[in-house]
């Protein structure tokens, strides 16, 4: 059984199908690049995953639950909007997260913001666009969960901070765990993939491993990706 | 002018392997980092590093100490091959990159024995 099942997953807004017909297997042990165009549906499937919306049809299973309080447990999400409030210090979020999820270290968390030379005493409010998405992915990267979902996690952050992601991102690689990464900044994370998930028109046009799609087409998966979504 | 390498990536990581054991950076018998330590060295998927480390060891580039680590053969045959076919590579390369732009290998030959000169 697969780390995440999407059946025939199916979202409508309003009669406009974001998602159509979703069949995909994310194994343990992965990390996985969810890639497509502006609308193609990555963050509908994200926040289908997380709970966050609900299926018009089909189902998505995590570690064999449907999206609820045990999938939530081991869901640890990055949105692609911030929903921190500004008047509220980084450190007080720590203490939140500490809070609300068992699976996080609360070491970890300030070993990371003063390797990103964040102030923990600063509130949200005084803090750049890029830092507070910094401070997010720190929140989110501190916990053990079994399945990451980032959506645009590099898309606001400078390059040297984006190298600081990926790294902890392979650094914090387990077995046992999965990454899924939505992003259209293919070239910067292609390396560290796995396989990657082409998405159109909220259907899957393609999920292989980025290897497999190396050899076959003989293109990374960035010149593949632009060979595909030409405009 | 930027062109990615297209190549699969164990394939690349396979390569860099070889040309830090061939300069000398992982002499022979040196011990090589973790697959964490080396998948966030050359900012790679931990599961790809896998991959070339099990293809460098099924050359006997590598080889495993139970519970140790890796480590860099100690058989200097296996490393003057690997530095062989390594350059027989990079010079056919070459030679594919100076015929492309119009220049034939007699004559790319005479352009480097001229240079030495």
């Amino acid at each position: 059984m697969a780390l995440i099942e999407y059946r025939k997953l199916t979202k409508l807004y309003k009669n406009v199908p974001a998602l159509n017909g979703i069949d995909l297997d994310i194994p343990a042990g992965r990390i996985v690049g969810l890639l497509g165009p502006n609308g193609s549906g990555k963050t509908t499937l994200i926040k289908l995953t997380v709970g966050l919306l609900t299926p018009t049809a089909g189902t998505v299973m995590i570690d064999g639950f449907a999206p609820g309080p045990q999938t939530k447990a081991i869901t640890a999400y990055l949105p692609e909007r911030s929903y921190m409030s500004e008047w509220m210090t980084v450190s007080a979020f720590v203490s939140y997260f500490a809070d609300f999820y068992s699976d996080f270290d609360k070491n970890k968390a300030y070993e990371m913001l003063s390797r990103l030379g964040i102030d923990p005493k600063r509130t949200l409010k005084t803090l750049s666009k890029g830092t507070k998405e910094k401070v997010q992915l720190v929140l989110v990267m501190s916990r053990a969960a079994k399945v990451y979902f980032l959506d645009e996690p590099i898309a606001g952050v400078d390059p040297a901070a984006r190298d600081y992601i990926l790294n902890t991102i392979i650094r914090n690689y387990s077995e046992n765990a999965s990454v899924v990464i939505s992003t259209h900044l293919i070239s910067d994370i292609e390396n560290v993939l796995d396989d990657a998930v082409f998405l159109r028109n909220g259907q899957v046009i393609l999920a292989d491993s980025a290897d497999n799609i190396r050899e076959k087409s003989g293109k990374s998966v960035d010149m593949l990706f632009r060979e595909v979504f030409r405009c | 002018m930027y062109i990615p390498d297209s190549r699969p990536v164990y394939v690349q990581l396979i390569d860099r392997i070889y040309t830090m054991v061939l300069s000398g950076q992982y002499p022979p018998g040196a011990k090589l980092p973790t697959v964490r330590e080396l998948a966030e060295l050359m900012q790679a998927n931990p599961n790809t590093v896998q991959k070339a480390l099990y293809y460098l060891e099924e050359q006997k580039l590598i080889y495993t100490q139970r519970t140790v680590g890796k480590f860099i053969t100690e058989d200097k045959d296996v490393i003057e091959r690997a530095r062989g076919s390594l350059a027989r590579a990079y010079i056919i390369e070459f030679f594919q990159k100076m015929y492309m732009i119009g220049i034939d290998v007699p004559e790319a030959k005479k352009m480097i024995s001229e240079k030495e000169d």
